[in-house]
């Protein structure tokens, strides 16, 4: 009667603590995720991704859109990837993707390869 | 791996290139919540509609925290597991919000089968929150997770969000048609509060995750618009338990408006940049506080006052109630009593009359003493049996009324001639005079005004041991005004308040008069104003006689 009376209570508090549980293992202890971030790109070989550095776009930069396994990049170049040159190529590496700029989907955001520097 | 474009926050909470608008919707709402929330639990943690209300303000106090976790911190991995709960945390506010609203209007419990409902609804958010249907990656360029939500994951818990608004819809109709008109403005409030939280909270949240992934924003700075909902909920529970005192929270009105105050001079805070700018507000915080503590002890002081006042009303209602009740039995009592007398008194009286005349031959001296002394106590005790009726009779409402038009000076004439040898026994010198410029002429009960006259005049002859009692009649405007004026006993001012109740009789009265009920006058004064007349007593004092006034319409 009383667990019928509070069967909310008695599952949904279990369920958070478990659902916690899970998720701190996945996401904290052994980080099974996938991570992206943006790779070095030179436009005059790739179709590159291109973005303002600042506020008021003084400057520009190009990149390529790389994804990763948390753990494969972590154990190449620890916690920042920041000046890591191993974090701009997927070699050796089995659950990596380089995404280039698609000038028919992203329009805009390619800067497209310069066929005279070719 | 962290955000490599981002620092490590301030103080917690706090990074330098966030919106400030962002603290400003964050800290206001949760603030409210809490307090609301955290209220009306601890003022009545038996309600289930309170629990849920708090469980309410839980959930959505720690989805602000873990919403400012994502704006400040940068480590994916702690991201990504503060992230999981999103959905969860949606998807509880969701079905604590119907949850509450059923028990609100019906102030019971759902049904088993509905909670299995509940249950079954928030499964999948539980069971999926820390997969890949939800969450596979975490983008370190932008610092969030938007990209690798599941869609369907995401989908499902906004939808649920919309399910919660389209059942709490059903119940607020449903309950409005059944509802008193209190609980119609109640329900109003409530409905109000709650439909523009879930809507602004779920629907504004979707859209500002889905711009965000779509890249048109940066990031979903457009969800900050989507908490102020939870401030207007909050405001419109404020409005319910002042003005309603729903949750049966006695919060006071004063105490509600400092919280506000409060609440309001703090978020300053979030957007002042200044030294002077915090200090200025630090002063006007502390003088806030000051203030409205001052300003909360006194109302309360006030309330406890009026509460004890209301008790012992309560309990003088009650005691009044019984007194009347007491009151009645009482008259009850010695209207039955006194029937029971009559009948025996009009055997006495008439036998010791046939005695005295006679009619049972000669008596000797001593008998015929012994005979008038028994007529004599017989026709006292009738008399106070007649007045124990009449008072029976008043309260009852049974006294009868036969009205017709006469000449009352000639009335009161033919009384005092009737009287006048009572009083000349009694060494007393009894006229009358007259000074009227009409012919005198009422319409009232005559038995009973000659009634309200024998009695006054009786009284004058009890309470006059020497000197002499003038009755005389006068008239005034439409009035016509018999005074007894005598050179009796007289009375104090105190006694002249309380003369012509139950049962009174003046303090000196017993020096002169042992016998007297104390209900004569009580009787002729209701009968005199029951035909739309009055009397009045007037006395210099003690020992310097009295005056009573017998006033009645005159017959124009």
């Amino acid at each position: 009667m009383n667990f019928k009376k509070k069967i909310l209570t008695y599952t949904i508090i279990p369920l958070i603590i478990f659902t916690a549980a899970v998720s701190y293992y996945r996401f904290v202890v052994i980080s099974d995720f996938m991570v992206s971030y943006e790779g070095e790109c030179d436009p005059e070989i790739e179709s590159c991704f291109v973005d303002c550095a600042d506020d008021e776009c003084s400057e520009e930069y190009y990149y390529t859109e790389i994804t990763r396994h948390h753990n494969e990049i972590e154990s190449l170049c620890g916690e920042d990837i920041t000046d890591c040159e191993a974090a701009n190529s997927c070699q050796e590496s089995e659950e990596c993707e380089i995404l280039y700029c698609d000038p028919e989907t992203d329009e805009d955001a390619c800067e497209e390869i310069n066929q005279d520097n070719l | 791996m962290i955000c490599y474009w981002y620092s490590e926050p301030l103080y917690f909470f706090y990074a330098p290139d966030n919106p400030e608008l962002l603290y400003y919707s964050h800290l206001t709402s949760v603030f409210l919540a809490l307090i609301v929330g955290s209220f009306v639990f601890l003022n009545g943690r038996h309600r289930l509609e309170n629990k849920l209300l708090f469980a309410i303000s839980l959930c959505y106090s720690a989805w602000i925290f873990i919403n400012l976790f994502m704006w400040t911190h940068i480590h994916s991995d702690t991201l990504l597991f503060m992230w999981s709960f999103y959905g969860i945390l949606q998807g509880l506010i969701s079905i604590f919000s119907i949850y509450f609203i059923y028990a609100f209007i019906y102030k019971k419990d759902v049904t088993f089968t509905v909670k299995l409902v509940f249950l079954a609804l928030l499964a999948p958010i539980f069971v999926f929150a820390p997969s890949n249907l939800h969450l596979s990656g975490f983008n370190l360029a932008w610092c969030d997770a938007f990209q690798f939500e599941g869609e369907i994951y995401k989908n499902y818990y906004t939808f649920l969000g919309l399910v919660a608004m389209g059942w709490i819809l059903t119940l607020l109709v449903k309950g409005y048609k059944i509802a008193d008109s209190a609980l119609k403005k109640q329900l109003i409030l409530m409905g109000v509060g709650i439909e523009l939280f879930l809507f602004s909270f779920f629907t504004i949240l979707f859209i500002a995750t889905e711009l965000a992934e779509m890249g048109v924003y940066s990031d979903s700075r457009l969800e900050y618009y989507g908490l102020f909902g939870m401030t207007i909920f909050m405001v419109m529970m404020g409005i319910l338990i002042v003005r309603f005192k729903s949750f049966s929270v006695a919060l006071l009105a004063p105490e509600a408006l400092t919280f506000a105050l409060l609440a309001l001079v703090a978020s300053q805070y979030t957007y002042v940049d200044t030294k002077t700018g915090v200090v200025l507000t630090s002063i006007t915080l502390a003088l806030t506080a000051l203030a409205g503590t001052i300003l909360i002890r006194s109302v309360r002081k006030e309330v406890a006052q009026r509460k004890e006042l209301e008790i012992l009303t309560g309990k003088l209602e009650k005691a009044n109630k019984r007194l009347k009740v007491l009151d009645k039995l009482k008259s009850e009592f010695v209207s039955i009593a006194s029937h029971q007398l009559r009948s025996p008194l009009t055997s006495i009286r008439g036998y010791a009359s046939m005695l005295l005349e006679g009619s049972y031959g000669k008596l000797n001296a001593d008998v015929q003493d012994a005979i008038e002394r028994i007529a004599e106590s017989s026709r006292m005790m009738a008399l106070s049996v007649e007045d124990y009726l009449n008072v029976s009779r008043i309260q009852a409402g049974n006294m009868k009324y036969e009205y017709s038009d006469f000449n009352l000076p000639d009335t009161v004439s033919h009384i005092v001639d009737d009287i006048r040898r009572d009083a000349i026994k009694k060494g007393l010198v009894l006229s009358f005079k007259s000074d009227l410029s009409a012919k005198g002429v009422v319409h009232a009960d005559k038995g009973k005004t000659m009634q309200i006259l024998h009695n006054l005049i009786n009284n004058s002859i009890k309470y006059t041991p020497k000197g002499t009692i003038t009755v005389f009649a006068h008239d005034s405007k439409k009035l016509i005004q018999i005074d007894v004026v005598d050179t009796g006993i007289g009375m104090s001012p105190e006694t002249i308040e309380t003369v012509f109740g139950k049962f009174e009789r003046a303090k000196n009265a017993n020096e002169v008069n042992v016998t007297g009920t104390g209900l004569g006058l009580y009787v002729a004064q209701k009968m005199a104003r029951e035909m739309g007349g009055d009397i009045q007593a007037f006395s210099d004092g003690e020992g310097k006689g009295s005056t009573f006034r017998f006033t009645l319409p005159l017959q124009m």
